[in-house]
């Protein structure tokens, strides 16, 4: 919930939003024209510079600026994916569903591994297919390991020191006297790393971060219309998917919404709002937002009957996999099989 | 709290998915008995707020912000069963598409903040408000302090499932293979940053946004329970859209029906839950102190105080007494604990909805005929 979105790198996209919510439904045609008059302004896309304060005091960004990036950082993330979905490659040419449970079973491959030489084994595989699917391995490892550290880092950090997890001492940081107890909580003689601490919290990492490059892998690479279909095939109900499609169109439609409010609330904003202030605003865009998507959802329902909805859903234009996917997916399968097998024979 | 892939391990993972299924079913179900045909938008734009408000940073005392799920307030606006789906679609597009949670972990981070967020949240706030009006100041602190609740339970449970891993799964040297702290040093960090920081922001945005609702938009308040007597026949709610209110109002959902699967299911997953002990392999049966020293050369400290001053449970170490030798033994052990831990939510809820539904009324229920 706190520090969310910070994995983020920068990424070199082009920066309309707008076009997104046209391209995801299949509409190119329409997103040419959307294109070229609703961009998200350069200002908002740049990175964190708080405007200055009268006086030249620098002040640290408030919540609107951070609502704001986030906002821009939700519309370039689909913009990437977008652009990179549309190369040649070896993912992009695998059948959606094939694709889908295929990467999802090397997902479950990785968190059933034990040893920390599978994983690596299977972090390289994952790099080549990456460069097979033309992914620009730059951005696709910064946005991996930089978010990887930062957050499973931090978090395993202190389970490396026998104060936390005793085990075989493998580097001794520095004795104290003795060993010290402070109520229930006991503090050994010396401070050190373990050996079993460090192994542990090298597994978590690596394992997040193939997990992580995997999921980053299948949504890089599938259009997210096929990627939505492709969920029927495991049993997901025609309604949820139906609700998905539709969320996923609306989600955009409620961003721009939001940034709209911000920054009409930003430039009619001079000074340093108190935070009576920040709250009404808060309260009052979040209010205003509900009874809008309210309204919208009853429109939406409304333009759904008039076009001869009766409550059954109908998805259309199916690819079936063909050969070469099956090919494909199984290869993967193997792959994953025998990484499993490798795993259980190193042992632990 | 969106738990990523690889911090909880695919056992884990795999239970927690089991349980949401008969939540989602059971929600869907009753969600098409109350909004019939319409639910379908209403859904998606209910999932597609609870996605934007995700978006929205909160600035909450000493400069820092959060960020809020919108669970709660979804819950109250629209009731627990239409919030889960929304929240549990919004999850699924930022797992899918923003990386912001697990594939794999996506059933335990919906079971987290799509189950117990909305319902501990929704139930609270009933049991606060009772039948205060519509437009009492108090309704707006009950909502706080119901987001503030809902969100640390959520919190809470996702604190659970990180401090099991470290006993549930390790190496046979000690080294654990996900998360690795146990629960005692696992929950205090996840309570404090949620009561400090996550829960606040929560709380003061269903609070806020409740009594901004109360001032500008009433109707919105009282959607749920869907067709509350003639309270329903009020004034146009969210600019007069909502014109034959009728189809919303289900004369005759039968929701015992509904709740007798739901119950089917929850009783299959619990004899399920053994499957834990087959996956597990000889992760298992090392829960007393001194199978641990046996087999890892030590005692962790924390499970050893815990061992030794929590000694009045019910079931300690989740094996019930005189059941601790093979794995049948084990497993059936492993049952009843779950069976119980179950019974004691179910009273839980449904002594809360004796409280909030007025006994002696029959069919006063969900869709409060």
């Amino acid at each position: 919930m706190v520090n969310k979105g910070a994995g983020t790198a920068t990424l070199p996209v082009r920066r309309r939003v707008v076009a997104v919510i046209m391209a995801s439904t299949g509409q190119r045609r329409a997103a040419g024209i959307f294109m070229a008059s609703k961009e998200i302004p350069a200002w908002l896309l740049a990175g964190n510079h708080p405007p200055l304060q009268p006086g030249g005091r620098k002040r640290r960004p408030g919540f609107a600026e951070k609502t704001l990036r986030d906002l821009a950082h939700a519309g370039r993330e689909v913009l990437f994916s977008e652009e990179l979905a549309g190369r040649r490659g070896w993912l992009q040419y695998l059948e959606a569903r094939c694709k889908l449970l295929s990467l999802l079973w090397l997902i479950l491959v990785a968190g059933l591994a034990r040893h920390p030489f599978t994983l690596i084994v299977l972090y390289l595989g994952v790099l080549f297919l990456a460069g097979l699917s033309r992914v620009p391995l730059g951005p696709f490892l910064k946005r991996v390991w930089l978010f990887v550290p930062l957050f499973t880092g931090i978090m395993v950090l202190p389970s490396i020191f026998n104060l936390v997890r005793p085990g075989d001492p493998l580097l001794v940081l520095f004795h104290l006297p003795g060993p010290l107890s402070l109520g229930t909580w006991h503090l050994p003689d010396q401070l050190a790393l373990t050996r079993q601490g460090v192994i542990g919290a090298g597994v978590l990492i690596l394992r997040v971060g193939v997990a992580v490059s995997l999921a980053l892998l299948v949504t890089l690479t599938t259009r997210w219309a096929a990627l939505l279909r492709a969920l029927r095939v495991l049993r997901v109900p025609r309604i949820f998917v139906l609700t998905l499609t539709l969320t996923y169109r609306y989600i955009f439609l409620l961003l721009k919404l939001v940034e709209e409010m911000f920054v009409a609330r930003q430039s009619r904003q001079v000074g340093r709002p108190d935070r009576q202030m920040n709250h009404r605003f808060l309260a009052g865009s979040a209010g205003n937002l509900l009874a809008r998507a309210y309204a919208l959802s009853e429109e939406v329902y409304q333009a759904m009957l008039a076009r001869g909805f009766n409550g059954e859903v109908r998805t259309g234009g199916d690819l079936h996999p063909a050969g070469p996917d099956y090919r494909r997916a199984a290869a993967l399968f193997l792959v994953g099989l025998i990484i499993l097998g490798g795993d259980h024979y190193l042992g632990w | 709290m969106h738990i990523p892939d690889g911090y909880l391990s695919p056992q884990t993972c795999a239970v927690l998915g089991a349980a949401m299924v008969p939540v989602w079913g059971m929600a869907a179900r009753k969600v098409k008995a109350t909004l019939k045909a319409r639910q379908a938008p209403l859904l998606a734009i209910g999932a597609a707020f609870s996605f934007t408000i995700m978006m929205y940073n909160i600035p909450i005392p000493d400069g820092t912000t959060a960020h809020a799920t919108g669970g709660a307030l979804l819950a109250i606006l629209l009731g627990p069963w239409a919030a889960s789906i929304g929240i549990s679609i919004a999850l699924a597009i930022q797992a899918l598409f923003f990386g912001d949670g697990g594939i794999l972990a996506f059933g335990a981070n919906a079971f987290n903040m799509a189950f117990i967020l909305p319902f501990a949240s929704y139930y609270l706030y009933r049991l606060l408000t009772g039948r205060t009006s519509l437009t009492s100041g108090w309704r707006a602190i009950a909502a706080a302090v119901a987001g503030f609740v809902g969100l640390n339970l959520a919190a809470l449970a996702a604190a659970v499932e990180f401090g099991l891993q470290p006993l549930l799964f390790h190496t046979a040297g000690g080294v654990p293979l996900y998360s690795p702290y146990p629960l005692n040093m696992a929950v205090p960090a996840m309570a404090l940053a949620h009561l400090l920081v996550a829960g606040p922001a929560e709380g003061l945005i269903t609070g806020l946004v409740v009594r901004y609702l109360q001032r500008v938009n009433s109707g919105l308040l009282r959607l749920y329970p869907a067709g509350n007597g003639n309270r329903a026949a009020g004034p146009a709610v969210a600019a007069g859209t909502l014109a034959n209110r009728q189809e919303i109002i289900s004369p005759a959902a039968n929701s015992s029906f509904g709740l007798k699967k739901l119950a089917l299911g929850l009783v299959i997953l619990v004899l399920l839950s053994p499957l834990g002990l087959l996956a597990a392999g000889t992760a298992w049966g090392e829960w007393s102190p001194e199978d641990l020293q046996q087999i890892l050369g030590f005692v962790p400290p924390g499970l050893a105080r815990l061992a030794t001053t929590w000694t009045h449970t019910l079931f300690p170490d989740y094996t019930v007494p005189g059941l601790e030798g093979s794995f049948l033994a084990q497993a059936l052990g492993y049952i009843l604990a779950a069976a119980a831990g179950l019974a004691i939510i179910f009273l839980i809820f449904l002594a809360l909805n004796r409280l909030l539904f007025r006994p002696g009324k029959a069919g006063t229920g969900y869709n409060g005929k």
